[in-house]
């Protein structure tokens, strides 16, 4: 039994690092995991009884498996399907952002082009899943 | 009193007033110097004579009938005549009766022998005269010009014959005829006929077809009270007796008077036949009654049928040869159609033209609704009035006329200019055409005498009488055209085919650039898509770690060390801009348009806020927008793109102007509603305006005027969509005007 915040999928090690960096020095959260790989993230679903996960993070476009996939898994099993998740994507395409929603998502960000606005954006998107929709 | 020969001639009712139903073929009578001997093919007793037999053979009519053949001639003669495998092989029969010397002529109509019986010229038979023959045959084989040829035979058979005139007829399509060649008697007082045209009505068409079946026709004496036949009617049948292949058949009322009318008192015929129609005639006349023996006529019959043979093979070489010529200007028009593309510049551009293909002198088309010409004699709208006509015409692929005001009698304004028309129809229920154009030739016919027949008030009422005066006669042809030959035609559908084919190619060409198009657009959306993912996700990169990179070593970096992170980080928001111009530009023309009715002021304003939000203060902008400005059906998101673009391009290049002054005018013309955006900034050479709406062109120094290269082609992109275009003049450093036309169908005015 574990007991994290926030978990996300995300390819791009770069991002990643990124995503880290903010999650750490904006003082967010340590309690995080990150898949680089789509496959591993779905089998962390499927093998855990998770309690408390407060967000999950998901890249859309990603080698083997996309993050759409992720989201139907994870929507589609009773035992996950309460927890929230929100796509961060480079796509602007409305029909990505349509069917994230009508995948069940629960938010949809397209990743800014600069640093400082992905730092801001993290920051929201975590303050509102990990803080105030908790209490 | 006996009725005159023209009531008596026929046992039918017939009605002289109309000679083209005179029943030729059954006459009931036999020209006088001719017994006629009608018998049963098996019974061999005579059935029908003449009532001149007493005069040529000494036998009474009336003890002829129920006679054997065998009590008339020698039996060797009658097994000849029973064992002959063809007539004509053993005609004529040489017959004796008393003292005379005779010439028996046998054929079998149906059931019936018919003998005729008519003087023998022992002459024939001379060693001089089979001299002259072979003379005839040998010059008239000889002989293969055509016009030299038809003189040839006309001075042969006229000293075979000695008649006092001897001319060559040749018919036009309607069979008037016109002497092409003639040879007379040097020491008579004779009119030349030659060059003189007659009336089809002359020679009627029952006449015609009875020179199909029997090639040479005699008329010895125009004179001369003809043999009535006893009985006139068949033996079992009762019906008149059908004398189709006599060869002394009594001759027509009408055409005897016509004959005497003209003081011929003696004729002979030789038909020229080719592709089974009659061509012309050999046509002789004599002053003086003149019998021409059998044997002559059999001879001057096969030197018609030599010529007959010229005729035909010279036709079948012009035909030829033309088809050929036809054809391989038909292969060069194809092959231009093919290199340039294009059915108009290949068969009217080119350098072999349509009007090559055939003997026209214009020619046009019209395809698709456009009409392209080669010569111009009729105006435009004549010739569009003449295709709508032909839309109502009932032709399978193609009409043909060489006088197109009979047909269509708006042309009667074309005399003098085209009137010959051969039309094709590119496709069945297609109103596209190609079509050729032949002049009008004015012609002066001379008749021989004018070509009427009057009607005559006679005891027993109106009869047709033929024309008594043979005087020359002019007359005026107008409205038409030379004909158009059979090659022609053909030549005509063989371009027909091979246009239908060509529109089809170039149909399914378009099918597959379309489709290749499509293509290319997919590839460039999936382009487009791997552009926003694959390029902005290391751009974020090298922004993102640049910013950490200043975060965490603030303190060990120096300014410089800081200046070149911010370059980092600009070059990157550089890249941005790039990438947001370029999907901006793939992006049009993804959506359909949503048009409405804009007005464009309100968009202008709201861009010029936001442009001045990041202007300097030390220089003025004045933004003139010249009221009223027409409003425009358009896409209001893409007119907001397309102002934003212009307009920061002329706060742009009026940076260095102290007051710049940018002017929006609108006007409305003829066909387009027009926007115009002018500025006094730094403009460009005016050679380089194509160039200025091209991807990534640049034509002002980049280290001054920041921007992507994109903008001015996302704007003519925009007006392409509106199927309007854009259009610049500039002259270097005084400034650009950029003028946008819409179409006006999209255009709305202010004025109410």
């Amino acid at each position: 039994m574990e007991n994290l915040d926030l978990i996300f999928v995300e390819d791009s090690a770069s991002d990643a690092f990124m995503i880290k960096r903010i999650l750490k020095k904006e003082v967010i959260t340590d309690n995080y995991q990150w898949f680089q790989d789509g496959e591993k993230a779905i089998d962390f679903f499927k093998n855990r009884e998770i309690q408390n996960l407060s967000l999950v993070l998901l890249d859309v476009k990603m080698p083997k498996i996309s993050g759409f996939d992720i989201l139907e898994k994870i929507k589609q099993n009773e035992k996950t399907k309460n927890i929230p998740v929100v796509m961060l994507s480079s796509s602007e395409e409305r029909k990505d952002i349509e069917q994230a929603y009508l995948c069940g998502a629960n938010g949809y960000l397209t990743k800014p082009k600069q640093f400082s606005e992905l730092k801001e954006t993290i920051r929201l998107v975590t303050n509102y899943w990990l803080n105030l929709n908790k209490t | 009193m006996q009725l005159p020969y023209y009531q008596r001639a026929y046992s039918v009712k017939y009605d002289l007033t109309n000679c083209e139903e005179e029943p030729l073929h059954i006459i009931q009578y036999l020209q006088s110097h001719a017994v006629l001997l009608a018998c049963d093919k098996k019974e061999m007793v005579v059935t029908n004579t003449t009532e001149n037999a007493p005069n040529l053979i000494g036998w009474e009519a009336e003890k002829l009938i129920g006679t054997h053949l065998e009590e008339l001639f020698p039996a060797e003669i009658v097994d000849r005549i029973l064992g002959a495998e063809e007539l004509k092989k053993i005609n004529p029969i040489k017959v004796n009766f008393g003292t005379r010397t005779l010439n028996a002529i046998a054929h079998v109509q149906e059931d019936l022998l018919l003998i005729e019986i008519e003087p023998r010229d022992e002459k024939v038979s001379s060693v001089q005269f089979l001299h002259l023959i072979d003379e005839a045959i040998r010059e008239v084989q000889q002989t293969d010009q055509i016009q030299e040829l038809l003189k040839v035979a006309a001075r042969e058979v006229r000293k075979l014959t000695q008649f006092d005139r001897v001319m060559v007829y040749q018919f036009d399509e309607s069979y008037n005829g016109d002497v092409v060649a003639e040879e007379i008697a040097l020491n008579k007082d004779i009119e030349p006929y030659l060059g003189l045209h007659y009336p089809m009505t002359d020679i009627p068409k029952q006449a015609r077809d009875l020179y199909l079946k029997n090639r040479v026709r005699i008329i010895a004496d125009v004179k001369s009270e003809p043999a009535r036949i006893l009985p006139s009617t068949h033996p079992t049948t009762g019906q008149p007796l059908d004398l189709t292949k006599s060869v002394a058949r009594g001759v027509s009322p009408v055409h005897l008077e016509y004959l005497g009318n003209m003081g011929v008192h003696a004729s002979m015929s030789i038909a020229i036949v080719v592709d089974e129609s009659l061509w012309g005639l050999i046509a002789c006349h004599h002053y003086e009654p003149k019998l021409i023996d059998y044997r002559i006529r059999d001879i001057v019959r096969f030197l018609g049928q030599i010529i007959s043979g010229h005729l035909s093979l010279q036709a079948a070489q012009i035909f030829r040869r033309s088809a050929l010529n036809s054809n391989i200007i038909k292969a060069q028009l194809v092959e231009q159609m093919n290199k340039d593309w294009s059915l108009t510049k290949g068969l009217i551009k080119g350098k072999v033209k349509l009007t090559d293909l055939n003997s026209s002198s214009e020619a046009a088309i019209f395809i698709e609704g456009k009409l392209h010409r080669i010569g111009k004699t009729i105006t435009t709208k004549q010739l569009l009035n003449l295709i709508k006509w032909l839309n109502e015409q009932d032709f399978d692929h193609y009409f043909q006329t060489n006088e197109l005001p009979q047909h269509y009698p708006k042309a009667k304004s074309f005399l003098g200019k085209v009137v010959g028309v051969l039309a094709v129809r590119i496709a069945k229920g297609t109103n596209d055409y190609v079509l050729w154009f032949k002049p009008e030739i004015a012609q002066t016919v001379t008749w021989g005498g004018k070509p009427d027949k009057v009607l005559e008030q006679t005891e027993a009422g109106m009869r047709m009488t033929p024309r008594k005066s043979f005087a020359k006669w002019e007359q005026q042809v107008e409205g038409r055209s030379q004909s158009w030959e059979e090659y022609e035609v053909q030549s005509a559908l063989a371009l027909r085919a091979d246009i239908k084919d060509f529109i089809f190619e170039r149909y399914r060409e378009v099918k597959q650039l379309n489709k290749e198009l499509t293509s290319a657009y997919q590839e460039l959306e999936q382009f487009s898509y791997s552009i926003s993912h694959d390029l902005r996700a290391p751009l974020r990169s090298i922004d993102g770690f640049a910013e950490i990179l200043a975060e965490d070593y603030e303190d060990q970096l120096d300014d410089y060390g800081k200046s070149l992170i911010e370059i980092i980080k600009i070059s990157a928001q550089k890249m941005n801009l790039f990438i947001d111009d370029l999907l901006r530009l793939a992006k049009l023309g993804k959506n359909d348009l949503l048009l409405n009715e804009i007005d464009i002021i309100p968009i202008i304003q709201e861009i010029e806020k936001t442009l001045r939000v990041g202007e300097a203060t030390n220089r003025t902008i004045e933004l003139d927008i010249v009221e009223p400005l027409p409003k425009v059906l358009a896409d209001r998101t893409l007119m907001y793109q397309l102002f934003q673009n212009l307009l920061s391009n002329a706060f742009k290049y009026t940076r260095r102007e102290a007051v710049a002054k940018i002017k929006i005018e609108g006007e409305i013309g003829n066909s387009h509603l027009i926007y115009h955006i002018s500025d006094n900034g730094i403009g460009f050479d005016q050679i380089h305006a194509e160039k200025a709406f091209e991807v990534f062109s640049r034509l002002v120094p980049e280290d001054e005027f920041e921007g992507t290269g994109i903008g001015l082609a996302i704007v003519a992109k925009i007006m392409q969509q509106h199927q309007g275009k854009i259009e610049v003049i500039s002259e270097m450093g005084k400034g650009s005007k950029f003028s946008l036309f819409f179409p006006k169908i999209s255009s709305v005015h202010t004025k109410k």
